[in-house]
């Protein structure tokens, strides 16, 4: 009997031909309902089924792998303490940065030939209010020359080598510089004190003098150009007794936490 | 009603076959359940049920694999004829686990062939869609064929039981009082 009279084969043969139908009607869409039907009835079992597997899977997964665990998390620690200290530098980039903008803002609006120099360390050798800037006179810096924070006057160049030089700070009792009352244009002269606070000081008792009344750099002394302002009168310190008018300023500067400044190059 | 029973066995061990097995992959592979009962149905010469398995294995394997869909259901029909061909024409097969390893290995690389083949037609002949390459099929063939050798006795024990019951529930349904 050959094959193909077989029951056997015709069986075979129907079942392609419903194949044929099948495959016809996926390719119609018309399928649809009948693979979502197939596709939804073992879900109950696949459920139970990963239920059951999955948590014994990972217990034991996490146990051949508990050594390898156990270096990712020294690994991962160490990270920690990285980002950590990253962090902090991160915060005092932003700090600079903030400070830079404050300066650069200084910048732009002056007419001024400025060398841009950071702060290296505050309280140099013997000298107090004093810092050590990284110019020098590589970068045009002089003995005598103006140190800039904000746009406003901060100190003066005492020392110089090549490539760093010593400031002193506005706020030390042994500065002093010219100065002009910005509104009345009378010539004083400002000083230091104690290492906080400047005071503005010879100024006659017959010129009139107010709080918040700007003070100036008077130009008398080359090196120092006119006008850039030193601080704003804050108080008035001496009485109607006194030979002069001394009053106290205020400057914005932070000295105490002083990163860049800008020197006045001549 | 037997073939709703084998509709039932069919969904359960396909929802083992993903579920539990699916979750436990040798080299990324899980074995096909369905295809080892198949095999098994294939070769006993009694009736012609297996038919009916390999077309419902082969529908349920289509809906849920990414190939053209008739490839899994043209792949078993072949091998349900081939190994009846074989048991009932061509040779007396007893089945012991020299036999069944050797089935199982045969089967397995025919519907592997028939799938590969089936999908080559389908996009020779203008079908929208992505052909199964041969060495990425070659790859995947080593731990699946090793991962349903390793199940071999025990799907043979649950085709016995299968059988137990469909014959049990053939003969109450047919009023006879054992």
């Amino acid at each position: 009997m050959r094959f193909i009279y077989t029951k056997a084969f015709a069986i075979f043969a129907s079942c392609l031909a419903v194949l044929a139908i099948l495959v016809f009607m996926q390719a119609k869409g018309w399928l649809d309902p009948l693979k979502l039907a197939l596709l939804e009835s073992p879900r109950p079992v696949i459920i139970m089924a990963s239920g059951v597997t999955v948590p014994v899977k990972n217990f034991f997964s996490t146990i051949y792998q508990l050594r390898q665990i156990t270096v990712e998390n020294k690994q991962l620690q160490d990270r920690v303490n990285q980002l950590q200290q990253d962090m902090a530098q991160y915060q005092e980039l932003t700090r600079e940065n903030q400070d830079l903008r404050t300066e650069l803002g200084f910048v732009k609006s002056s007419q001024l030939p400025l060398a841009a120099c950071a702060v290296l360390s505050k309280n140099s050798f013997i000298q107090t209010d004093a810092v050590i800037l990284n110019c020098g006179t590589d970068e045009g810096v002089g003995v005598g020359q103006a140190v800039l924070s904000q746009g406003y006057l901060a100190g003066k160049i005492i020392s110089v080598g090549p490539h760093t030089s010593t400031a002193l700070l506005i706020t030390a009792s042994s500065f002093s510089t010219d100065a002009n009352v910005s509104q009345t244009g009378q010539s004083a002269i400002v000083m230091g004190s104690f290492s906080s606070g400047i005071i503005l000081d010879q100024v006659p008792q017959t010129s009139a003098l107010q709080t918040g009344w700007l003070v100036v750099t008077a130009g008398i002394n080359p090196q120092v150009p006119k006008n850039i302002v030193i601080g704003q009168v804050s108080q008035i310190l001496s009485s109607g007794n006194d030979l002069f008018k001394r009053a106290a300023l205020l400057s914005p500067i932070d000295f105490s936490n002083l990163q860049f400044v800008f020197v006045v190059k001549q | 009603m037997k073939y709703f029973i084998y509709i039932l066995a069919i969904i359960i061990l396909l929802g083992v076959n993903i579920g539990l097995f699916g979750n436990l992959p040798i080299r990324g592979q899980s074995p096909n359940l369905l295809l080892l009962l198949t095999v098994y149905f294939s070769v006993d010469k009694s009736s012609y049920d297996f038919y009916f398995i390999a077309f419902a294995c082969g529908l349920f394997l289509d809906c849920f694999s990414a190939s053209f869909f008739g490839g899994w259901t043209f792949g078993f029909l072949i091998l349900a004829l081939a190994l009846h061909t074989l048991s009932s024409q061509l040779l007396v097969l007893e089945l012991n686990w020299k036999s069944l390893a050797l089935l199982v290995f045969g089967s397995f690389s025919l519907v592997s062939f028939c799938l590969w083949f089936y999908t080559w037609a389908a996009l020779k002949a203008g079908a929208p869609g992505y052909g199964l390459g041969f060495n990425p099929s070659l790859a995947d063939f080593v731990p699946a064929l090793i991962y349903n050798l390793l199940l071999l006795y025990p799907m043979y024990f649950i085709y016995y039981r299968l059988k137990a019951l469909i014959a049990d529930f053939t003969i109450r349904s047919r009023g006879v009082v054992k």
